[in-house]
């Protein structure tokens, strides 16, 4: 073997001049990042600045610009990705540091103080770090800092030059409102905090940051209210994100897929939103929200089956209009999940239910129709499901002709063809307009999944197959919880102070108290007393003055 | 392990709806059975006889906060006798249960599947509750929470409908035949207070173990007074011998409801009631069985000995009696009333002796009430 290797040396004389290289190309990614983590800083400038050439490779985009500081031209040299930076920010740095220190003059020569001098009196930055671990330094440069390596000096500087491309705040398109605040989240994570810091103006709007994702190295932001968020709750997610064990995370369903309670439900556990006025309530009844960098939707915990059905403009509008918009929702899920599996019950097995004349309607729409009814509801519900999709992936511009299609050929053809019956098509079009009416698309899409279950136990064993259903379903979703808190709550387990904001709501004045299960720790929210003027008919009750001292 | 807690107002719940799927099935026809138009009145007498069973059953209950009556057996009467007592508790869990589904499933066939066989329907709804007490006596405890109203609604719905038929005169005359005949089938639906030993399960799961009594006590009263209600609607729409002889009175009467053209046969949102709490009870049966069954062999879980106990809990049901005409002479009073008396009087008679020689020796049998709020925290 040794001769062999002699033999390969021998006609390949260039492989030990780039030993260095090749170490590098036979390292794997976690060997890499293992490498990089371990790498620290040293007091020698041009190491520094090989080492994170070294592992940064030829690829574009880092820029480093050699400089001298001070009368006496200590050299330095700062570092950053082209891109990630804002011009005007690095040229003020740099004419910091390259004209402001010479014109200090009494520059300390010692190195400790020499960089804290930097920090503290030339550098107009807003944001300063020190690091001295090379991970560390990749970490910020990476994300639009600029780093200031100084000869002799085992820490680098890091200064904040970022500024790069982010998307207009526009309106959101899946959660619009009639009445309410337009904005909606966008990609950045700085100005999704932005917009909703301007909302919350106290100091205890507290940010913990983490970087998940082994190489993408996500920045991810849990934001609660300090002192109304359950303090069991503020652990138990910092320890679920702190244990993401992951290389990406793109978007923050994979933040949810690591940290929900229940991986074995198609119900949402956590409500995503990208609206700011909807985190802003979701944080003042004690929740606490989960920003992803590079995605606009922003998860809210615990979450309630009941809270997904809510939309911010039921609050906005009056009581009895905004009751009666939650109500018609509530029926728009019931109708999205069971209309599909009652009508093929009652049809197939209890058609004493219906009134005849309507029954001798649909029994004559059916006659020729070659399928059983099972079969046309399942093909009919598929047929919408495609439409559906495809409507999602088209451009614009052939949308019209995609409801051509729909509209006319499947439907009115499959009529006139006899393929289907036309209470189908009713049952069919109903279920997918309610299914719509659903606030929260990842509620509407577990409604229209168990849809098709249903279809199939009514069809097979008529109504009795439909509440065997219905237990189970009950079962499923009273055995859920979502960070601790009950799926179902306040309906099961029953929270009567909670009804104020439920199936109805009560006036504004009316909702003093914050859901018991989340806002525990200030379960008033606002004092009852002002709720009298609104109610001079009514006597006065002997233990509100107590309630509020 | 942490111990399950369901709130007082869940136990009460479920108290209700173990009682109202009685008065669903059958008890209009076993008041009527002999009190006729008296029904109401053997109802208000049965309510007594109900309300003292409570202070029997959770009575018991209420000095032991923190044991089933499983436990409190062995505690009181020592490991073998107290076994073989808990044995009869744990038999009529079983026995009432498959005797429910029963009913449940012949009406089921007899209205709407008339083809299905009868084991598919028991083993479904069991099946189903066995899924329901495998997630936990919590999951239980907001069923009855979610279904509670519901069936409360339903309730409200029929008997106002049911109000626009009734024939008050059918109630007279007013105990002709004497109080005999109502005391008799008052005893009868006494019997059916068996049904609530499983609260001497639920009595260690609840908030506040110490205040079961009233809660009970409550769930009694409001299941009373649906039972009192139906009976004088039945026998007003019906008359006193149709209820007698129809098999399930109280449906045949929502049967007389027609609301002009469009609403008819609103039995069937009754027959869904009557499913929803019939699978409440059905779950707390199963529950309570598998973890008395859990505690008398020492089992660290109840949960693998569910699926087992329901496979016998279908077989028991579908092969206790061959028809619904032999089914239903298990519930004449002389033979259900003696037979459910016996379920409950038998165990409790000997743990009240139990735990009353013990206080008398100066053996104090109750658990320390310090120990209990020590351990609440």
């Amino acid at each position: 073997m040794k001769i062999l290797k002699k033999i390969r040396k021998l006609f390949n004389p260039g492989q030990k001049k780039y030993s260095a290289q090749t170490n590098m190309d036979n390292l794997d990614i976690s060997q890499l990042r293992e490498l990089t983590k371990k790498e620290k800083l040293t007091n020698n400038l041009e190491t520094n600045l090989s080492l994170i050439r070294k592992y940064y490779g030829n690829s574009l985009g880092l820029q480093v610009r050699s400089i001298n500081i001070g009368p006496h031209g200590i050299r330095a040299a700062t570092v950053y990705v082209d891109g990630m930076i804002e011009s005007s920010a690095l040229e003020e740095l740099n004419r910091a540091l390259l004209i402001d220190t010479v014109k200090t003059g009494d520059i300390p020569k010692d190195e400790k103080k020499l960089i804290s001098f930097i920090k503290d009196k030339i550098i107009i930055s807003v944001e300063t770090d020190e690091v001295n671990q090379l991970d560390e330094l990749f970490d910020h440069v990476l994300y639009g800092d600029t780093a200031l390596i100084i000869e002799g000096v085992a820490t680098a500087l890091l200064v904040d030059t970022r500024g790069w491309k982010t998307r207009q705040i526009v309106e959101s398109d899946t959660e619009t409102s009639i009445r309410g605040p337009r904005e909606a989240f966008i990609e950045s994570i700085n100005d999704n905090l932005s917009l909703l810091r301007r909302r919350i103006l106290v100091p205890q709007l507290w940010v913990e940051g983490f970087r998940v994702g082994s190489l993408t190295r996500t920045r991810v932001a849990m934001v609660y209210i300090k002192g109304l968020a359950g303090e069991g709750l503020l652990e138990e997610m910092r320890n679920r994100i702190g244990k993401i064990d992951a290389d990406k995370i793109m978007e923050s369903g994979d933040v949810e897929g690591f940290i929900e309670d229940s991986p074995f439900t198609i119900f949402p556990l956590m409500l995503r939103t990208e609206r700011p006025d909807r985190v802003e309530a979701a944080l003042l009844e004690g929740q606490v929200a989960v920003f992803t960098d590079g995605t606009p939707f922003v998860l809210l915990a615990p979450a309630t089956f009941f809270s997904m059905l809510q939309s911010p403009e039921d609050h906005f509008e009056k009581p009895p209009i905004g009751s009666f918009i939650r109500l018609l929702r509530y029926g728009a899920i019931l109708m999205s999940t069971f209309l599909p599996g009652f009508y093929i019950a009652i049809v197939n097995f209890h058609p004493e239910m219906l009134p005849t004349p309507l029954f001798i309607s649909i029994a004559a729409t059916r006659e020729g129709v070659p399928f059983p009814i099972i079969v046309e509801l399942l093909i009919m519900e598929s047929v919408f499901e495609i439409l559906r999709e495809a409507g999602v992936r088209l451009p614009a511009s052939i949308g019209p002709a995609m409801s051509i299609v729909g509209a006319l050929v499947l439907g009115d053809a499959a009529i006139s063809a006899g393929i289907v019956s036309p209470p189908v098509v009713i049952v069919v079009a109903l279920t997918a307009i309610a299914s719509f009416a659903v606030p929260n698309f990842a509620l509407g899409i577990a409604g229209r999944i168990i849809r098709f279950i249903f279809v199939a136990l009514g069809g097979i064993f008529g109504l009795f197959g439909i509440q065997l259903g219905i237990f189970i379903l009950t079962v499923h979703l009273c055995s859920l919880r979502s960070f601790g808190v009950p799926y179902l709550a306040p309906a099961a387990p029953l929270i009567l102070s909670d009804m104020k904001d439920f199936i109805v709501r009560t006036w504004v004045w009316q909702l003093t108290t914050r859901p018991r299960l989340t806002g525990f720790r200030e379960p008033v929210r606002q004092s009852r007393r002002q709720a009298r003027r609104y109610l001079k008919i009514l006597p006065r009750k002997e233990g509100d003055e107590q309630d509020e001292s | 392990m942490r111990v399950e807690k369901i709130a007082n107002r869940q136990f009460l719940y479920i108290t209700v709806i173990m009682l109202a799927t009685v008065v669903f099935s059958t008890l209009p026809v076993l008041t009527t059975g002999n009190a006729r138009q008296d029904a109401w009145a053997s109802g208000l007498l049965a309510f007594a006889g109900v309300a003292l069973f409570v202070n029997v059953i959770v009575g018991l209950g209420v000095h032991f906060p923190r044991c089933s009556v499983v436990q409190v057996s062995r505690k009181l009467l020592g490991n073998a006798a107290g076994g073989l007592v808990s044995l009869i508790i744990l038999w009529s869990f079983l026995h009432l249960a498959s005797l429910e589904v029963r009913i449940y499933a012949e009406m089921i066939i007899g209205g709407f599947l008339t083809e299905t066989p009868l084991v598919f329907v028991v083993g479904a709804m069991i099946m189903v509750a066995v899924a329901a007490a495998y997630a936990g006596i919590e999951v239980i405890g907001r069923l009855a929470d979610l279904f509670f109203p519901l069936l409360i609604a339903m309730f409200l719905v029929s008997f106002f409908s049911l109000l626009f038929e009734a024939k008050f005169i059918n109630l007279q005359p007013v105990l002709a035949r004497g109080l005999g005949p109502v005391l008799e089938s008052s005893y009868n639906t006494i019997a059916y207070s068996s049904y609530l030993m499983v609260l001497g399960m639920l009595i260690p799961h609840l908030t506040r173990p110490r205040k079961a009594t009233a809660s009970a006590f409550w769930g009694a009263a409001v299941a009373a007074f649906i039972l009192v209600i139906t009976a004088v609607l039945t026998v007003a729409v019906l008359g006193p011998e149709e209820g007698f002889r129809s098999v399930f009175p109280f449906f045949r009467s929502l049967r007389a409801i027609r609301v002009t053209e469009f609403l008819e046969r609103t039995e069937l949102l009754v027959i869904f009631a009557w499913g929803f709490s019939l699978f409440v009870a059905l779950s707390t049966f199963i529950y309570c069985g598998g973890r008395g069954v859990a505690q008398l062999f020492n089992l660290k879980d109840y949960r693998p000995i569910l699926l087992p106990m329901g496979v016998i809990w279908v077989a028991l049901s579908v092969h206790s009696s061959p028809d619904m005409f032999e089914f239903r002479g298990l519930y004449l009073s002389y033979v259900f009333g003696a037979y459910g008396l016996f379920l409950v009087l038998f165990p409790y008679v000997f743990l009240w002796g139990g735990y009353l020689f013990r206080k008398m020796t100066g053996q104090n049998p109750e658990e320390e009430r310090g120990e209990e709020k020590s351990a609440e925290r």
